[in-house]
């Protein structure tokens, strides 16, 4: 195929963008369309292993954490050892602040070593668990926004047995 | 009229745009939730945070409801199961039906040399659980596990919104 050189200037070759466009939307719809915006999904680690007994995995003994559920599966009370620290927010903030207290600072290299046992009824709601969970494993700071944590290890006491059944 | 008339279109604010889009929607897209199962609705805490290094490999398990609108607007749900591989595991079953699946996802474990000192696995099982499940069916699911030599478990949370 010959090009020809206009007389009057340099010669001006077309591209054809046609199936570039025809590419980049397409690709554009494929985002679109996958894309889910959705909340970071975040961990609690606990390390299980099969019958493990009350304070077998640290020298310490664990933190008991004692969750009692309604029928319906909603929190009824929190109790820190013989402690009861009611239902609701509070009791969150509440048991927040004597693992704290029990703790004493965060971060502390014998933080690492404390334990924290939940042992909830059958019932409670999955929500509850991961509440206590988060009240006992640390806060989140104020100021900056980045997570203070009071305990590392967290494990669960053996499963209760469903009420009335 | 002249058919060499033709009009030139400048295409490059298009096209500027057009890959601005695409750069976008690469860098926004989180092929980590494609894992992430609709019937699962996850409990909320202010501290979970996505882990700093992400391991190798991971067991997600899923436990979550089958929930359902009627005509009249009413939400119903059904379960709880566990949603594995495709298949709807109730509960009540995970000794059953889901204990031997899991036993040979743990031989393939083996297979790989994927096992610690303690002949358990190395592999974290990342429970996403619904947040309206029973806790002692997410413990009865963790028992299934630690049964079939896994001992490293990551319970899910989401961030609040």
């Amino acid at each position: 195929m010959k090009l020809k050189k206009a007389s009057g200037g340099p010669a001006k070759i077309p591209i054809d963008m046609t199936p570039m466009i025809d590419c980049v939307f397409q690709l554009i719809i494929f985002f679109m369309l996958t894309l889910k915006i959705r909340a970071n999904e975040g961990d609690f680690n606990i390390n299980m292993p099969l019958g493990q007994g009350v304070g077998q995995s640290s020298e310490l003994p664990p933190i008991k954490v004692r969750l009692e559920a309604r029928p319906d599966g909603t929190l009824r009370n929190i109790a820190i050892g013989q402690r009861s620290l009611g239902d609701g927010p509070r009791a969150y903030a509440l048991l927040n602040q004597e693992v704290l207290n029990l703790v004493g600072r965060p971060g502390a290299a014998f933080s690492k070593e404390i334990e924290v046992e939940l042992d909830a009824d059958y019932e409670l709601h999955y929500q509850d668990v991961v509440s206590a969970m988060s009240a006992c494993t640390g806060k989140v700071d104020e100021k900056t926004g980045n997570p203070v944590r009071f305990v590392e290890k967290i494990k669960f006491a053996p499963p209760r047995p469903k009420k009335g059944g | 009229m002249s058919s060499n008339n033709s009009v030139d279109l400048d295409m490059t604010p298009m096209i500027d745009i057009v890959f601005q889009l695409i750069t976008f929607f690469m860098v926004v897209i989180n092929f980590d939730a494609a894992d992430a199962d609709e019937r699962v609705r996850m409990a909320v805490s202010d501290l979970a945070r996505p882990p700093k290094v992400k391991p190798t490999g991971e067991l997600v398990l899923q436990m979550g409801f089958e929930r359902s609108t009627n005509a009249g607007g009413k939400t119903s749900k059904e379960g709880p199961f566990l949603f594995y591989s495709g298949e709807r595991i109730p509960a009540a079953a995970l000794e059953s039906v889901f204990r031997p699946m899991l036993d040979r996802e743990f031989q393939v474990e083996k297979l790989k040399g994927n096992l610690d000192g303690d002949g358990k696995a190395k592999t974290p099982v990342v429970i996403r659980a619904d947040a309206e499940c029973q806790t002692g069916d997410v413990q009865k699911l963790i028992q299934v596990c630690q049964k079939a030599g896994y001992e490293k478990f990551a319970l899910k949370a989401m961030q609040p919104e």
